[in-house]
């Protein structure tokens, strides 16, 4: 399912869309592991049939470390 | 060296002769997957490509024999600063990882490098990289992850064919880039996932960086998505390549060759 989150920067709302099922998102021909877009855009994204990548042991092991903030 | 296996047609490379296409391979010594250095004969020195599958080659490296690398072909080169492959036309994944001590690379004929992961990764000298043939299909992802000093990428100036994509994860950490300038001139590539940029000075809340795409391009990449993102921090910036000091020259300020 496509889900949609909103949140604020320097004044801009932005709109983040991601699948809940673990999947990329779609538009127009390209596809996404996620889509952040000005909500003033008003964009519309469907939920792709690949899945998202998975991240590597390495990129893992560094998240859980705290190497890469 | 005695458990490196090094073949050519089922013999040791000291028995190659004649002309043709060669990989040395070795059986995952260095990491979990098997090196591959596809290398073109004759005219090579073999106690040199040893010395890299053995990763005790050090300072700076040439190697103009070498046309592709496979999976981690020149990672762990922990005694290496510079790497130049001239004819290298294609990279596997981890091709160039955890170099640590690599400044700069020099691989003006790389075209295409694998669906997969950390390509330059771990490279926590280098400064910049340079990839002019790097065709627009993708920019992997986690391509320059967590590479420290990177200031810049410069890729495409050489590329044909339609726009890719720059792949998720793909400048993660490299917390001192400010500077990507993608020169393909058929399209926008698409950003896959802001967190191509975590943690680098184009991140929410970094101290700024530019965006350097052609003129014809400035209005489509500020309106796609992540990119519109991305552009739309307060920091960040995107301008077009012409007029800019990268017009007719590399990042690192080097002429474009005609």
């Amino acid at each position: 399912m496509i889900v949609q989150e909103h949140y604020e920067l320097n004044g801009i709302e932005f709109t983040r869309t991601f699948s809940d099922a673990g999947k990329c998102v779609t538009r127009d021909g390209e596809e996404y592991e996620e889509a952040n877009d000005p909500t003033e855009y008003g964009r519309v994204y469907t939920e792709s049939e690949n899945d998202l990548p998975s991240i590597s042991a390495e990129e893992a092991l560094d998240i859980i470390t705290g190497v890469v903030e | 060296m005695a458990d490196i296996e090094v073949q050519y047609k089922g013999s040791t490379i000291k028995q190659q002769t004649g002309s043709g296409t060669v990989t040395l391979h070795t059986e995952g010594k260095y990491m979990e997957d098997d090196v591959d250095i596809v290398y073109t004969a004759p005219g090579g020195d073999s106690a040199e490509l040893l010395s890299i599958l053995a990763r005790t080659k050090s300072g700076a490296i040439t190697n103009s024999d070498i046309t592709a690398l496979g999976a981690y072909g020149m990672s762990y080169m922990a005694n290496a600063t510079k790497i130049s492959l001239p004819n290298c036309a294609s990279l596997g994944d981890h091709a160039f990882y955890y170099n640590r001590n690599v400044t700069e690379y020099n691989l003006p004929n790389v075209e295409t490098i694998t669906a997969d992961w950390y390509h330059f990764a771990e490279n926590r000298a280098l400064v910049g990289l340079i990839l002019p043939k790097l065709k627009g299909t993708h920019i992997w992802p986690s391509i320059c992850y967590n590479n420290k000093l990177m200031v810049y990428a410069d890729f495409g100036a050489k590329a044909s064919g339609k726009p890719g994509q720059v792949g998720g994860s793909a400048f993660y950490g490299a917390t001192a880039f400010n500077t990507l300038i993608l020169r393909y001139t058929q399209g926008a590539l698409t950003l896959s996932n802001i967190n191509a940029f975590s943690g680098t000075c184009f991140a929410s809340g970094g101290s700024g960086g530019t965006l350097y795409v052609p003129s014809a391009l400035v209005a489509t990449y500020t309106q796609s998505s992540n990119w519109s993102t991305i552009i739309g921090y307060a920091n960040n910036q995107i301008k077009a390549i012409e007029n800019s000091i990268y017009d007719g020259y590399y990042a690192d300020g080097t002429a474009i060759p005609a």
